[in-house]
């Protein structure tokens, strides 16, 4: 055993001072994304818990002795303050539920790909396998936290324990989740145990249960989404969950490259692991575009969509893919982590497009048809500050948990 | 017991949101616009003076018989109570907006005092003591006529039964319990509608309700 190593339960802890495991150069930064997000999130709970919000009662009653309730409505009607509501009624899952679809589908599904990769025995596999879930677990972490920043209340989950709804997608997910976050750890675990006998008897069913959790998870992300008959985008869409799985893949892939070229690129094995990246990456762009092409957004058809959709497409896909060919491979990635990103606001703000463009009318009302360009500022407003703050926030949290989990366990450097 | 549902006389409305007005007053909604219970949409058309027209289009919850909200809602906050009533429990409420998603009409806001989703109740405790709702009992046009449409006498049946009406959003399947009625004159009814709705009487489409209610009434918790 090296020295400057503690083990505990099969694993090997590095003894690391305090400092390095708190105040290196990686976690700086995510501190710096961090306090970002924390005048986002102080901002948030501000406007929902600390806002003399005020409703009719209470202005009848401020009425009789002049209170404070009467000032704080007349100030709302009077300047029309939109930025008071924290959620727009035409939108209301926003930028927070983009983050999250973004990096949980995009940890989750690099998680797959890794356990994919160690069932077909591919060789990079079972040196980078570690830490490139514990980056995808990471990640995956990250997205939760955006939408637990979501929640108004969300203390008030238990009665998700109390009074379950299995009917219900996002019910199904309390379950999903109890069993997706333990189990990839346990995966984690045996893929660094010192305990190898029993790591390769346990290998096989591991991955295979793995993937079927992976297949799982991305089918009931599906459902959740495809439960809203009213959002013709969302349910039209074929078979949701593989598209989750391929533009996750491909973000997950992204991260997976970004993080190699910034911390593998030492190992001897780091050429080999960005061919296998280089050409998952270049497949599953294909797959992406593949699928945009038949039943992608480009249906929409409707201004802001188009933009949305087109930018999406250069810098998320087609430039990434030159790149890559070009072999190009770190500013590839960089472009697909930011391309498919906007395909998850596209998603979430695109779906929301209807029926949010004919609440009222004639002829519309009835029929949920598309008429966005009328309606064009009624169904996008753009994400609120705070809420950015939040999401970059998130970002580096995930960071950070990789960061914490690399330093002490060296999840980098896993010998196979 | 009773299966609440409401007809609306829409060609009468005149826009003067009497209706939202006494919604907020008797509910102690939220101030606010875009926190209303009920709203009248507005429609201008026509393109020179002679064709020109204003539509209004009162609307609100259509407490719909299979209720999307309710089936998508994780902790049961949203659910049916007597009558065929949706309600939101604002206790269980974890404001996770997945039934704003899955509401087809828009019907739903998040209310910041309460710290919970608010939708219309049809004044569940009101028309216990008055029959009605506030929103009809304010209407100067009458625009509203609200009741019970499994009782063969109820105003809201004989108002149905003699005339074409149509829903809602019909091909979302969800069942809504606000019947829009068709005006009876032609021009009206060609500057309402629009093209292609889907009219209907009451002989053709009880059936459908009566065995959709039927199905749902055993989630009626008592209110």
């Amino acid at each position: 055993m090296e020295r400057g190593v503690k083990e505990c339960c099969g694993l090997n802890f590095k003894s690391v001072s305090f400092g390095e495991l708190f105040f290196n150069k990686t976690m700086l930064f995510a501190y710096l994304l961090l306090a970002v997000g924390v005048v986002g999130w102080f901002q948030l709970y501000g406007l929902r818990f600390g806002h003399e919000f005020v409703n009719t009662t209470d202005l009848v009653n401020a009425g009789a002795d002049h209170s404070r309730m009467m000032a704080e409505a007349l100030k709302e009607q009077i300047f029309n303050m939109h930025h008071i509501e924290e959620v727009p009624r035409q939108e209301p899952w926003g930028i927070f539920v983009a983050q999250y679809t973004y990096l949980l589908y995009g940890g989750s599904a690099l998680i797959f790909l890794v356990a994919l990769a160690e069932l077909i025995g591919l060789h990079i596999a079972h040196k980078a396998s570690a830490a490139l879930m514990t980056l995808g677990i990471s990640l995956a972490l990250g997205g939760m936290a955006s939408i637990a920043s979501d929640w108004g209340n969300p203390l008030n989950i238990y009665w998700m324990i109390l009074n379950p709804q299995p009917q219900s997608g996002m019910w199904m997910m309390l379950p999903l989740y109890s069993v997706y976050i333990p189990f990839t750890f346990i995966e984690i675990y045996f893929l660094m145990t010192n305990k190898r006998e029993l790591a390769k008897k346990l290998a096989l069913p591991l991955v295979v249960i793995g993937l079927g959790i992976d297949i799982a998870e991305f089918y009931i992300q599906g459902i959740l989404f495809q439960l809203n008959d009213a959002r013709h985008l969302w349910v039209d869409f074929p078979a949701l969950w593989v598209y989750f799985l391929v533009t996750g893949a491909l973000t997950g892939v992204a991260f997976g490259m970004i993080y190699a070229g910034l911390a593998l690129k030492n190992k001897e094995w780091y050429g080999e692991l960005k061919d296998v990246l280089r050409k998952a990456a270049i497949v599953l762009i294909v797959l992406v575009a593949i699928y945009e092409a038949i039943a992608g957004f480009g249906k929409i058809g409707e201004a802001p969509f188009t933009t949305m959709f087109y930018g999406y497409v250069i810098v998320g896909l087609v430039l990434p893919l030159l790149l890559f060919f070009a072999k190009q491979d770190f500013l590839a990635s960089v472009l697909v982590a930011i391309g498919t990103f906007g395909a998850r606001e596209l998603f979430v703000y695109g779906g929301n497009a209807e029926p949010m463009t004919n609440r009222f009318g004639m002829g519309p009302e009835a029929f949920s048809t598309y008429n966005v360009a009328e309606l064009e500022k009624v169904i996008y407003e753009a994400p609120h500050s705070m809420e950015v703050m939040v999401i970059i926030a998130c970002l580096g949290l995930g960071i950070a948990i990789f960061k914490l989990l690399d330093t002490l366990l060296d999840v980098s450097n896993q010998p196979h | 017991m009773a299966n609440y549902a409401m007809a609306l006389e829409y060609q009468n409305c005149i826009d003067c949101r009497a209706c939202e007005v006494a919604c907020k007053d008797e509910n102690g909604v939220m101030i606010g616009a875009d926190k209303q219970r009920i709203w009248v949409g507005v429609v201008e058309g026509g393109k020179t003076l002679a064709d020109m027209f204003v539509n209004f289009y009162p609307s609100q919850c259509n407490h719909c018989i299979d209720a999307p909200c309710v089936t998508v809602c994780p902790t049961g906050a949203s659910h049916f109570v007597e009558g065929g009533i949706v309600k939101v429990d604002y206790d269980m409420c974890i404001i996770c907006k997945g039934c704003m998603e899955a509401c087809p009409y828009e019907a739903r806001f998040v209310d910041e005092t309460r710290h919970a989703v608010d939708k219309c109740t049809f004044c569940d405790g009101r028309i216990q003591e008055y029959g009605t709702t506030a929103c009809s009992a304010t209407c100067p046009t009458k625009v509203r006529t609200f009741g019970d449409i499994d009782d063969e006498n109820s105003d809201i049946r004989k108002r149905l039964e003699g005339r074409e009406f149509f829903v809602l959003k019909e091909n979302e399947d969800t069942l809504p319990k606000l019947f829009y009625l068709a005006p009876e004159d032609e021009q009206v009814r060609k500057r309402t509608m629009g093209e292609g709705i889907k009219l209907h009487t009451w002989d053709n489409f009880a059936k459908q309700y009566k065995e959709a209610t039927a199905k749902r009434r055993e989630e009626w918790k008592e209110a």
